[in-house]
């Protein structure tokens, strides 16, 4: 038989142990997977293919957000039969895990769907109460139209609202972004009504809906 | 200078990061993240607990958090609820498994009788007497056959911590309009939800499965043993697979030595589902000796002449799907613990069966003892540091670090006689829990 010279020599010793290991690690499978010696106890991973979780922040559930809408807008405790419907609607589409990764925009969609529902829970409840009384809407007067209602009036709801939803204050770029919005938005409103509402509605919407709301 | 320029920006911003850790600001990060809502800035609560950080009592102030109504329907429910089924999912409306934990946490009581007590919670009648739309609230149609009760509580508007009221003495159905005294309870183990979500068809093996899983953080892979013995391993486990008898020792042996040593515990239990007949005839949770003779709740049990075995479940052993004839025929909720070898001794901290004051602290089998077994180990504590950790921490850690924080957090609350809202409280403040 003809001696193997050094190079075939060494692809077979590494040929021997590769398929030697591959036998071993199939029928040791169990005990591979235990903890190493002396190591005494640790917490397997039940998560084994996803990235670790380093994220400061992290995303809230369905019901998480649900709640935290409840709460920030002061309706816990008292949610309306069409704020549970719209919950119901949405559920399936918010974040079941707490990952940031989940964040999509059917999942931004269905935040402010429900997010609508409660600022119209909201306004109807702070309408519903003399100004004094109010917590965001203290200095607007929903009798009159938008263009009727000052500046100052929806600067002072932001503020709240972004103390409530966000627990900051608004910052330069978001300001000017919602003042942009109020601008636009009272000039085409109209003379009724009905146009200051909808422009809060809106303005709360969009803030409750932001992702500041639903993370923490 | 552009690297100088990068480190004083990185510089700035790790100041700027440090120098936003007021008082103010940690008071609202434990706030939110203990209640699992967000809470405005000018949250009186989150104010009273800057106050306490300021004087440096930072678990005074994590006490004021768990005081709120969402710390339990929120953050101890949504914990609750991934350990209640099979899909481990929070998406799951409450239940009675969840609303057990809720209560042993407002009420401070032992943890540990969460496995092997004789309550369950429910609904005060009292407190939901007045609400619309109406709480079901029948012990059978509601609660031992069905979700409606908690689903329906958990929709009202009613604090569901607050409403929650123990009930001493378990119930198990006999029919759609009777039931017995639970003649094996524990705790959670025999809940409604957990015994439909894994006693349902099967072997009763994934009762055991998951146990481990949900109380000891524990993966039947992650304690498999191929060197304990096989006694008990059943009948129905093939002992060649494939024609191959290694495959079995170096394989299937490692898992079911276990799983099977500590299944019996569960031998006499069984969930049947609502059959979907015209009459929707109910189904529930099953006793051997439940004294049913007909119908939906009779106890099928193994009635097959050789096994002399009348007194445990048919699907235990199997008579119609033999395997390995010599394999173990079990004939009593008794077991063994074959999870005390090498690696396991130490992983689980075996320290006997937890003191229990009922009738049943003489028995040596059922879920009861096998509750109480499991409740006193030492990985039981450390599991439950581990899970009220990444309920509110959020975040992972390496695995030496992990051994190590959930080790001491485990024996916080075990000195603290495993009260569940201290140690919620003790993670929250943590230095580790906020990155």
């Amino acid at each position: 038989m003809k001696k193997l010279n050094m190079k075939w020599k060494r692809i077979s010793l590494i040929l021997a142990a590769m398929a030697g290991l591959s036998t071993l690690s199939f029928n040791c499978a169990p005990s591979m997977f235990q903890a190493p010696k002396g190591h005494g106890f640790s917490f397997s991973s039940f998560d084994v293919f996803a990235a670790p979780k380093v994220s400061p922040y992290s995303l809230m559930t369905s019901r998480q957000t649900y709640k935290t809408f409840l709460n920030v807008t002061g309706q816990e405790g008292a949610a309306t039969t069409a704020q549970q419907n719209e919950y119901d609607l949405r559920s399936a589409t918010l974040a079941t895990t707490d990952r940031l990764t989940n964040v999509n925009a059917p999942l931004q969609m269905a935040a402010t769907s429900l997010a609508g529902e409660m600022c119209n829970g909201l306004l109807a409840k702070e309408i519903a109460l003399p100004a004094a009384s109010r917590r965001f809407f203290g200095q607007v007067d929903f009798a009159r139209s938008a263009a009727q209602n000052t500046p100052a009036a929806f600067d002072a709801a932001v503020g709240m609202m972004a103390t409530s939803f966000w627990g900051r204050a608004p910052s330069s770029e978001e300001s000017k972004l919602l003042n942009s919005f109020y601008t636009e938005f009272s000039a085409g409103a109209g003379t009724a009504a009905a146009g200051t509402r909808n422009l809060y509605l809106a303005a709360c919407t969009g803030m409750l809906a932001a992702f500041d709301t639903y993370n923490y | 200078m552009k690297a100088v320029v990068a480190l004083l920006c990185i510089f700035s911003a790790a100041q700027s990061f440090a120098q936003d850790r007021s008082p103010q600001d940690e008071a609202l990060w434990i706030l939110n993240r203990l209640t699992g809502v967000r809470n405005p800035a000018d949250s009186p609560v989150a104010a009273q607990m800057a106050t306490l950080i300021t004087n440096g009592d930072k678990k005074g102030a994590a006490a004021l958090a768990t005081q709120q109504p969402q710390f339990l329907s929120v953050t101890v429910k949504e914990m609750a609820a991934q350990m209640s089924t099979r899909e481990e999912t929070v998406a799951i409306p409450l239940n009675d498994f969840a609303a057990g934990i809720i209560g042993v946490t407002r009420d401070e009581s032992d943890a540990r009788e969460l496995l092997h007590g004789n309550f369950y919670y429910t609904a005060d009648p009292a407190k939901i007497a007045a609400v619309t739309p109406v709480i079901p609230n029948n012990l059978l149609t509601d609660i031992l056959l069905s979700n409606l009760h908690y689903n329906a509580l958990e929709r009202s508007n009613l604090d569901v911590g607050a409403t929650l009221l123990r009930v001493e003495g378990q119930q198990i159905p006999t029919s759609a309009t009777t039931s017995i005294a639970n003649p094996d309870p524990a705790g959670i183990l025999t809940s409604h939800a957990f015994l439909a979500a894994h006693a349902v068809a099967g072997t009763n093996r994934r009762l055991v499965e998951y146990t481990f899983r949900e109380f000891m953080c524990t993966e039947m892979i992650g304690m498999a043993d191929t060197g304990a013995p096989d006694v008990r391993i059943g009948r129905d486990i093939e002992r060649s697979p494939g024609g191959d008898p290694l495959k079995f020792q170096a394989n299937c042996k490692g898992c079911h030595t276990v799983m099977d040593g500590f299944r019996g515990a569960f031998s006499k239990w069984d969930y049947v589902p609502t059959l979907s007949n015209a009459a929707q005839t109910p189904g529930g949770a099953i006793y051997v000796g439940n004294g049913v003779t007909a119908g939906n709740f009779q106890p099928r049990i193994d009635n097959n002449a050789n096994d002399n075995a009348a007194g445990v479940m048919f699907k235990m052993n199997r008579p119609d799907f033999v395997q390995y004839s010599g394999g173990y025929i079990l004939r009593d909720d008794s077991f063994i613990n074959n999870a005390v070898r090498g690696v396991n001794a130490t992983r689980f901290g075996w320290r006997g069966l937890a003191p229990d004051s009922s009738p049943l602290a003489s028995a040596t089998g059922g879920v009861h003892t096998f509750g109480r077994l499991i409740a006193n180990s030492a990985q039981f504590s450390r599991c439950f540091a581990k899970r009220v950790f990444d309920q509110i921490c959020k975040h992972d850690l390496s695995d030496s670090d992990k051994d190590a924080l959930f080790a001491s957090l485990g024996m916080e609350f075990e000195q603290n006689s495993y009260n569940l809202k201290k140690l919620f409280q003790a993670v929250a403040v943590h230095p580790r829990c906020r990155l």
